[in-house]
This record gives C-alpha cells, structure tokens and sequence, in this order.
C-alpha cells in the first residue's frame, strides 16, 4: 500500500509543478486558450484513476488537466494542445479545455458543464452493451451539479443500470459564488441522490488514499451490483481562482481567512503529514517530491522549448 | 409505401444489418411507438429499442456518448419543440466532436426530429427551426420530401461518420411512393443528391423543401394542364456537414429567371431565404426575380378557423406569381379537408420528369 501512497504523492507533485509552470507562461501572456487550473484539487484524480484500469473511461470537464493526467494522459500531446500546438492531443482545435488520450481510456473532456453527465451514460451504455466489465468515470464540478442534466442523468444511468461513476468535484464555488448563494440551506446531495435510487458517498478531498480505497471499494460494487454511483469529493480550490489563472493573494469570496488556512487543508501537504505519521523516512518523501519538481520541470522546459510561441 | 412504413423499414434494415445500432425515444418501443414509424419492431429487436425518461437532454447526450464509442444511435424526438431540450448536446457537443477533438474521433448520433405542420397543433407544436440547424457545420441534415428519401435518408447513415438530422415533417406520413427497397442501396461513397428536380419548364422555378413539395407540385401540374407557362419544382433534399450551398444547386438556380420560394416555414430567417441570399452573392450582375410564398411571421394557431390558410397552396403559389406579372386563372378551391387534414399524396408520376443534382 505505501508504493500506492508514494506514487500517488509523486503524481499530485507531478500535476502541480505543471499546473504551475504553465500558470506563469499564462499571466507572461504566453497562452491563447482558457485555463483552469486544478491546483489544490489535484487528491480527486488521482485518488480516483488510481484505482481505474486504461481499459475503465474516463472523460473530463473544462478543468480536467489533472484528470487526464492522473490517468496517463501524455504530457507533451497536452501541453501542445495548450499552447495551440498541432501536435497537440487535439491538434490545437480545442485547447485547455479538450483534453484526450484514447489510449489511456481518457476519452475527452468538454467544458459544458452538466453536458458531461449523459454523454458519461452513453460511454457507460457501450461498455455495458460491449459486455465490458469495466466502468465511465466522468468528474463534474459542484456548480454543474446544479445543472438538469445531472439529475437527468442520474436517474436514467438508475433505470437503464448503467456502470457510471459520477465524481462531483466539490470545491464549494462556481466561478466565485459560494454554495449559500447557490443552494438552499437544507439542501443535500446525500437525501437528493439517495432519493434517484443511486448510490451515493462523500469524501473528503485532503485524503487521496480514501479517495483511492472508496474509488477501489466503489467499482467492485457497481460491477458486482450493474449501478450507478456518486462519489463527491469535497476539494479546496488553491490559490489560481476559477479561470484565468488569476494569483488570488486575498480572495475576497472565500470564508478562509488567510491563505495558510487555504495551505493547511492541501491534499499534498495532508499527504506528507500522513506519511510522516506512519513513520516514512522524512527525507525520503522530500526526495521524492523533490525529483518528481525537477523532472516535471525538465519534462515542460524540453517540450516548452520545442514551442513557436507566436 | 407510405411515409410511416418507409421509416420503419429502413430502421428494420438497420437493426437487421448492424448491431451497434440502437433506437432510442420516448415510446419508441410502443406497439405503435414512434407514431407508427417503429411499430412491430420491439418484438422483433426487444433489446434495442429503448424506452427512456422524459429527459430530452440526458436521452440525446447518451446517445452522443454511444456514438463516441462506435455505437449508432437512432434518436427520435416526437417534436422539434421537445428536440430542443437536447440542443447543448446536439449543437455543442455531437456537431463540434470531430472538429474540437482534432478529426479522428467520429460520433454519428442520427437525429429523427418531427417537424412543422400537423392538423390542431398549435404554437408549440409546429416550429419550423431548420434554419438552426442550418448554422451547425458538421452536421448533415436531410430533409426527406418523400417516402423513399425517408428510406434513403436512413439507410445512408448507416454509413455516415458525421452527425446528421432528419428532419421529418409530419404532414407527409400519409404520402405514398412505390419504390423497391431493394433498389435503395446505400453504400459508404454514394452521394445523396442535394436536391431533386421535378419537371424542366423553362419559365418559372419553384424552389421548397420538405411539406412544400406537395402543394408545389400540384400547382406544376396545374400549370402544365392550363397554361402557356410551364415551369419546374426545385425540392431540396440534403444539406451536406461541410458543404450547406452545393455548387450545382446555385448553377441550377442560375439557370431561371423567375423564381418563387414556397416555404412552409416563415420565410424571415428560413433556409430558403438563407439559400437565396447565398445564390444572390454568387449571381452578381443577373436579372432574377424573386417572390416567395410561405406563412405570415406568426406561430400556427390551433383553431381551423384562425389556421385558415396559414400555409402554402396553389392559390397563394399562383397569387405570389402574379406579383412578377405571371397570371394564373382558375385554380380550384381547396376543401376543408386539403387544408386541415394531412394529404395521402402519391408521389408516382409519369407526366413529371424528376433528376437529382448533388
């Protein structure tokens, strides 16, 4: 288990050191296409296609670098489609928010928000109808949660017993507003979902090895079982803001008061304190975050370099 | 063969021939489902034509997503009004996939979608909207004007790798064609023609689609029997995912001097006025004129007394044409029955030369 663990903190490092090098070439003006970044959410992705085979689908949203990446996806291909590269994965047409890597089984991401959730039941229905025993993973966010199509989806994906699994990535804000402009008081995810007939669980973001063991747990159910399943995951934004990326230093919108409280809930850095707990070598874990920094930044340079810019 | 039947045997052939196909709708698996278009088939293919909720948009998006992964979804929409429920999945998503994911990733979802007019319908049952799909590349549209272009219109996408949508007006269920099916072969390179052309009368051109074939064709035969001037029906049939405006259709339009657009849609924004506009682009310096004949700018009311005759007939073709000094006299007065009811029209004749052009 602890490989899982070390391989899971070198793939989150990995994501970040990325998410974060390309950042700096956005705000230099160096990039045409939008941006979300996943940073500090980096726990879902790789918690959850941790715990998928290539031959399992996944498909994305408009934030889905870490989603494509955390289930193989090939870096270059996704760095040349963001900087408009025609050797990118979708030869510069779509940009950040198409990623795709058929071969790792990240059949797409596209950034209409709840529109993912039924075409994740038709990649659901052609495994079922294949008779593939294998799932569709498609990853939403909260405020596409909120959108009819989901709750379309979730009941149709319970009547026709189809193998998906629903990952609200809940970060509590769709683009700035907070969920209590957004939903009720009493609202629930949990009584609503339940209510469809569907499955229905809730993790926290900070614990990727939850996150992996629930996704592990999950899948055997919903392969044993023919159901749907909800896994919400509940993620903290970092410090990019919902698109842009903009450096937030001082979020007006949010309820953390500084941004050591935004630190103190990172799934990486809950990651080392757990590991450190379980008595792993401290400096083991510092190389290994330290390699996986300098290869993924001599990884992007190489590519980088290999870019027209303009 | 009447229209109803055809669409069902073409389905029955793409159920026999390929079984990645699926047909998907609310009722489709009814006895009668599909207002008759998919009767009887559920029994025969019990597993592939699926019921589903009412979820317009969750329905379609699924079958987007069948389509990604090398299924070939049916997907039938009893109404243009209830198909645009689904329009993110059908616009943004299955018309862009190709395109946005770079080329190599085909998503052939085929859309039934029934359109237009129909007896007590009223102003949320008979939207005209083919000028949306107009604005959508990558995504084929057929508009069968005939039982046999239904027939046809299915048959080839089962080779088709682009999203397409036929729009069905369902004033022609009752029409009727003799044709062999067996003469009906699709096959992966065939052309679908853009357009047919009935009769070669030099001195107008009626150019329609879909329902207006019907009351255009009449009043060709008409003219034919009681007047000097003889004219041609231009029916549109196919606009193609990459091309809208086929070169040979323009040329063909090139070729008249007058020319009458009979739209059973509100012309303002429709595809015959967006055709015309293209042809005017192209044809700088000719002397054309143009009158159309198509409905007042209102939605189709539902009483038969304020429908009156909301639609194109002979009449209003003939009373169009009389405004480019072209006169017609006597046309017969149409009974309650051809106005309000949907006409078992045969489409057999041998007094109108009919060709295609691609």
């Amino acid at each position: 288990m602890m490989s899982t663990e070390l391989k899971m903190l070198s793939e989150m490092v990995k994501i970040r050191t990325i998410e974060d090098l390309i950042a700096k070439d956005y705000l230099e003006n160096k990039i045409f296409s939008f941006l979300h970044l996943s940073i500090g959410q980096e726990s879902s992705a790789v918690g959850v296609c941790n715990a998928l085979t290539p031959s399992d689908l996944a498909f994305g949203n408009h934030r889905s670098h870490h989603h494509y990446l955390a289930k193989g996806g090939d870096l270059e291909k996704m760095l040349f489609e963001i900087y408009g590269d025609e050797r990118g994965c979708c030869k510069g047409f779509g940009g950040s928010m198409h990623m795709l890597d058929k071969k790792v089984g990240f059949v797409g991401s596209t950034p209409i928000l709840g529109s993912v959730a039924p075409i994740g039941c038709g990649i659901a229905f052609s495994l079922k109808h294949s008779l593939k025993e294998n799932i569709a993973v498609i990853f939403i966010g909260d405020g596409a949660a909120e959108e009819g199509a989901f709750y379309e989806s979730i009941n149709l994906a319970c009547v026709l017993k189809l193998p998906i699994l629903f990952v609200i990535e809940d970060n509590k804000f769709s683009v700035n507003s907070s969920v209590k402009d957004r939903k009720a008081d009493k609202y629930s995810h949990a009584d609503i979902i339940k209510g469809f007939g569907c499955e229905y669980e809730c993790v926290s973001g900070r614990d990727v090895l939850n996150i992996y063991n629930t996704t592990l747990l999950i899948k055997d159910k919903m392969l044993k079982y023919k159901c749907p399943y909800v896994l919400h995951i509940e993620v903290t934004r970092g410090l990019y803001g919902h698109s842009g990326p903009l450096k937030e230093n001082n979020p007006y919108y949010r309820d953390e008061k500084s941004i050591n409280d935004i630190y103190e809930k990172d799934c990486i850095n809950h990651l080392i304190n757990n590991l450190i707990e379980k008595k792993v070598d401290a400096e083991e874990i510092n190389s290994i975050v330290s390699n996986t920094i300098n290869e993924a930044t001599s990884n992007f340079n190489n590519i980088r370099k290999q870019i027209n810019l303009r | 063969m009447n229209y109803t039947d055809a669409i069902k045997e073409a389905h029955h052939y793409q159920l026999l021939n390929d079984d990645k196909v699926y047909i998907i709708g609310l009722g489709v698996n009814y006895p009668n489902g599909a207002d008759g278009t998919t009767k009887g088939l559920s029994s025969l293919f019990p597993d592939k034509l699926i019921d589903v909720p009412v979820s317009e948009l969750s329905f379609t998006g699924m079958a987007v997503g069948m389509a990604s992964q090398g299924f070939k979804p049916v997907i039938h929409h009893g109404r243009i009004e209830f198909a645009m429920l689904a329009f993110d999945q059908i616009f943004t998503q299955a018309s862009r996939w190709n395109y946005m994911f770079g080329g190599d990733y085909n998503c052939p979802i085929f859309l039934r979608i029934c359109i237009g007019r129909q007896w007590g319908n009223g102003p949320q049952h008979t939207a005209n909207y083919h000028s949306i799909f107009m604005q959508s590349p990558g995504l084929d549209i057929f508009i069968p004007a005939t039982p046999k272009d239904a027939y046809r219109s299915i048959k080839k996408s089962l080779y088709n790798t682009n999203p397409s949508v036929m729009l069905e007006h369902r004033w022609l269920y009752k029409t009727s064609e003799n044709f062999s099916i067996d003469e009906c072969n699709a096959t992966k390179d065939e052309a679908f023609e853009t357009a047919s052309i009935y009769g070669n009368g030099k001195d107008f051109t009626i150019i329609t689609y879909g329902d207006g074939l019907i009351e255009s064709l009449k009043f060709l035969e008409f003219s034919n029997k009681n007047s000097i001037l003889k004219g041609r029906v231009i029916c549109v049939k196919y606009f193609s995912a990459t091309n809208r405006y086929s070169k040979n259709l323009i040329n063909e339009l090139k070729n008249s001097s007058k020319i009458i657009a009979v739209d059973t849609a509100p012309f303002e924004g429709g595809i015959l006025s967006t055709l015309l506009g293209q042809f005017v682009c192209e044809s700088i310096n000719s002397e054309i004129s143009f009158v159309k004949c198509s409905p007042e700018f209102h939605p189709c009311p539902t009483s038969p007394k304020l429908v009156g005759e909301y639609y194109p007939n002979m009449k209003s073709i003939a009373a169009s044409l009389k405004k480019i000094g072209y006169k017609f006299e006597n046309l017969p007065e149409m009974t309650f029955d051809e106005i309000h009811n949907a006409p078992s029209f045969n489409f057999d004749f041998d007094t109108i030369p009919v060709y295609d052009i691609y």
